[in-house]
């Protein structure tokens, strides 16, 4: 025995006074050569990724030990969360002495999934793509004892999960363990452009792009849509009540959490794709540098640690801060609501600022220093407001939510009111700017062509119950007649939109369902999935981000 | 032939009256080195920063929430504390540079800078190894968080930390020509909190699967995981990794306490010093579960 791996709880500590009363340290006292071992309560989020890490770089790569635990390190640091990272402790009796000696070259790995766009055909899709985004375990994995745990399946897997009537864009995946990978094919098309050289949202570009000098200058060029993102961000009710932003990284179906003060409420999250900035409302917090509206980098998008919490719009007195939107060129829309009479309508105004953006050299935990240019009035008088959304083709064209419906505003004048808006909860634009569709307090879903024009009024349970019956897909245990929206989202890939659906009395996890329109010019389902249980496990979804 | 040089700054820690360590480093080419190193934090704030992460953790491990623990041995996995108002938010990095700061002191700091540039020139990592046997109040010092801007040390491939504990003589690594042997073990005794044993299962599966292929890895799991059983399995010592999912104690008496469980499922009694041990032959290791 060479190596062991404790991915458990605390198996590194031992006693003040005796080096060799922890399990871990007893092991090297044993004989084991190496020992890996958890100093604190580690995450099964953080114990999945650095076991899964670890032996991709031991074994396949054959790294050292100690270049596999770094390596399983960072991989925490940028999947799960910026503390975790450090909980695994590397145990040895000689460092200097290899675990193996390799006498064949490392194996050459697998390369990483394919993406796949929405809407391709099913013939277009790579062979052996149904296995992959199933996510079930089976090969040359074998158990000592043939009893008990099963060797192989995925969790409370749907058996109809990938095996809807041919012909169909797209069945419904409905295992909780490849929901993530559904969710990663959802945004596949995108993901073919993260692969690209010139995509301007991902990590990588944005970390470079963080020049020396501060920059006001939009990111996303005159006349051209914002770039879509990879992610999806939620905001989850965990389950001691605080709020917090998570992210599902497509690219492997894993999840990060954005942000953790204990206590907080961090709602109405807000994804600059051009930046990677989140904003959000953070709310009863006690303690902490940000009230109001707030913005953080996740640490999946950035290149080391990330970027904590920082104060974005500053708080003024008897004034409420709330409904941040990103506009195409990182400028961000925000409501500023006074004290309301009770049972009185609250009067909003809307206003955008502007940032200037300084690095942060000094400050490792930053990635840039974000400070208020301009803020100006963008509409004054809004009533209830309910929600914004910024056109993804200009800059200064917003639709806004409020008790009269849904208006569009430009330059600070009211285009138009869209008709069939009367009760409208939320609005987003579609991520072209093509379409809007707004979610009514009574369930349905209204679309417009971008110039207002009425498209089709609609809900979710129709369009499901039609998926359902045109593709030959199972509804599995969710009754498309009880399903309801939660939130929608503009924001991924090339679908329209995103809906994150679930059932009132289900103890079920929340679906998550790809809208687009059909050559009949009428929006149609493109995919209905679960969401990954990594997600699910962590609390109660309460919104998509965006 | 492992794929990626390290050169070694061996740092050893010796108690001293006072309380402090009196500080060896040694680097690859023998220079040593010497310093003294004081805890920057009392006793209590470095339990102050050790809970603040347990908690962090914590919060996203159960989703019980019992009252906030008050000691090192309260932070276990049946007392989970899982957030509300308290103490600010864990800061990493500062509890890191402290630690750097009291490490990488005067001669040793300059001897570490050299070292580091040493092995860079040659393309050699630098492994920092922690000799913590004479100094057991330092095995839970989460060093891992040393901080040297602008890097966590541990975080990166080139300068890894791994705490070494000189007990002899190592025999030297067995020659792999077809097949490392993982053993996989998932205890999850039905008296204690459900872990995500499963999606672990099938992750080690998938990061294994490619190479399960081509005969590079064999995984096995043990089922059921019991002691008995685990013993049985180890017997013929043709196992070169343990890899053992779980639940694991640190008690207040000092033991470190991994769980098995029994035949009919619940935990079975253990510690870390119990039961039979026979690890002296290479590649044959009964463990102590």
């Amino acid at each position: 025995m060479r190596l062991v791996v404790l991915n458990s709880c605390e198996g590194a500590r031992t006693s003040l006074t005796d080096p060799y009363a922890g399990v871990a340290t007893t092991l090297i006292q044993l004989g084991v050569p190496a020992v890996v071992a958890m100093q604190f309560e580690i995450s099964d989020e953080a114990a999945i990724v650095f076991g899964e890490e670890l032996y991709t770089n031991l074994i396949g790569r054959q790294d050292p030990i100690d270049a596999a635990v770094a390596e399983a390190r960072k991989a925490i640091l940028i999947e799960v969360d910026d503390v975790e990272w450090a909980t695994p402790v590397l145990f040895m009796r000689d460092p200097k002495v290899e675990l193996f000696s390799f006498v064949v070259p490392a194996a050459p790995l697998p390369p990483p999934p394919a993406p796949i766009p929405i809407g391709a055909p099913d013939a277009d899709r790579p062979d052996g793509a149904d296995e992959e985004l199933e996510a079930t375990t089976s090969g040359p994995v074998r158990q000592v004892v043939a009893t008990g745990v099963a060797g192989t399946g995925n969790g409370d897997g749907d058996s109809t999960a990938g095996d809807g009537g041919s012909g169909g864009r797209w069945k419904r995946w409905a295992a909780i363990g490849g929901g993530a990978a559904v969710v990663a094919a959802a945004v596949g098309g995108l993901l073919l452009a993260i692969d690209g050289d010139d995509d301007p949202g991902t990590s990588e570009s944005t970390a470079t792009n963080v020049d020396s000098t501060a920059q006001t200058a939009p990111r996303v060029p005159s006349g051209e849509a914002r770039p879509h993102t990879a992610t999806l961000a939620f905001e989850i009710v965990e389950r001691n009540g605080d709020i917090h932003v998570f992210e599902l990284d497509p690219r492997g179906g894993q999840t990060a959490q954005a942000t953790d003060r204990p206590g907080a409420h961090d709602i109405e999250a807000d994804w600059d794709p051009a930046s990677n900035h989140i904003a959000f409302v953070r709310t009863n917090a006690t303690t902490g540098r940000c009230t109001g509206i707030c913005d953080v980098v996740p640490k999946a998008f950035s290149d080391d640690t990330g970027r904590r919490v920082e104060q974005l719009i500053n708080p003024q007195n008897g004034i409420r801060h709330h409904q941040p939107a990103w506009a195409r060129d990182s400028s961000l829309y925000y409501a500023a609501t006074g004290a309301c009479a009770e049972a009185a309508s609250c009067s909003s105004d809307i206003r955008r600022a502007t940032f200037d953006r300084q690095p942060a050299q000094d400050d490792p935990n930053f990635i840039d220093r974000w400070t208020v240019a301009t803020d100006e009035l963008a509409l004054g008088g809004v009533e209830d407001l309910r929600d914004i959304d910024t056109d993804p083709q200009d800059e200064n064209r917003i639709a806004v939510v409020g008790s009269g419906g849904v208006h569009i505003a430009r330059n600070g004048s009211v285009e138009m009111r869209l008709d069939g808006s009367d009760g409208a909860v939320t609005v987003r634009f579609a991520p072209d700017g093509s379409r809007l569709v707004a979610l009514l307090d009574d369930g349905g879903m209204v679309f417009w062509n971008r110039d207002g024009t009425p498209l089709v009024t609609t809900d979710m349970s129709t369009m499901l119950s039609t998926f359902v019956a045109q593709q030959g897909a199972s509804a599995g245990d969710l009754d498309p007649a009880a399903v309801r929206v939660v939130s929608i989202s503009s924001n991924e890939s090339d679908a329209e939109f995103v809906a994150l659906v679930d059932q009132p009395d289900s103890a079920g996890p929340p679906e998550i369902v790809v809208v687009d329109f059909g050559d009949d010019g009428r929006p149609v389902v493109e995919m209905w999935s679960r969401l990954p249980a990594s997600l699910t496990s962590i609390g109660v979804l309460q919104s998509i981000a965006r | 032939m492992a794929t990626y040089v390290y050169d070694d700054f061996r740092v050893t820690f010796t108690p001293r009256p006072d309380g402090s360590y009196d500080v060896r480093a040694v680097d690859a080419s023998n220079e040593t080195t010497q310093g003294v190193f004081t805890m920057p934090l009392s006793e209590d704030d470095l339990t102050r920063a050790v809970l603040q992460v347990a908690r962090s953790n914590s919060r996203r491990a159960t989703p019980t929430a019992p009252a906030a623990p008050t000691t090192l041995a309260a932070a276990t996995p049946a007392t989970r504390y899982v957030g509300g108002d308290g103490p600010p938010a864990f800061d990493a990095a500062h509890l890191g540079t402290l630690l750097a700061g009291a490490l990488f002191t005067g001669d040793i700091a300059e001897h570490y800078e050299r070292a580091t540039n040493a092995g860079a020139a040659k393309g050699s990592g630098l492994r920092l190894s922690l000799s913590l046997a004479d100094a057991p109040a330092l095995v839970n010092v989460p060093w891992e968080f040393l901080y040297r801007r602008p890097r966590f040390l541990a975080s990166q491939r080139h300068t890894p930390v791994v705490r070494w504990l000189d007990t002899g003589s190592l025999a030297p690594p067995p020659a792999i020509d077809d097949t490392v042997r993982i053993l996989g073990v998932i205890a999850a005794p039905s008296d204690l909190n459900p872990l995500d044993v499963e999606a672990e299962r099938r992750r080690i599966e998938d990061a294994t699967r490619a190479m399960c292929d081509i005969d590079r890895v064999e995984l096995d799991w043990l089922d059921p995981a019991t002691p008995r059983r685990l013993r049985e399995v180890l017997r013929d010592g043709s196992y070169h990794v343990l890899h053992y999912v779980g639940h694991s104690d640190y008690t207040s008496t000092g033991d470190g306490v991994p769980s098995s469980k029994t035949t009919t499922g619940d935990r079975a009694p253990s510690t870390a010093r119990r039961s039979p041990t026979s690890c002296r032959t290479r590649r044959r290791c009964v463990l102590s579960c």
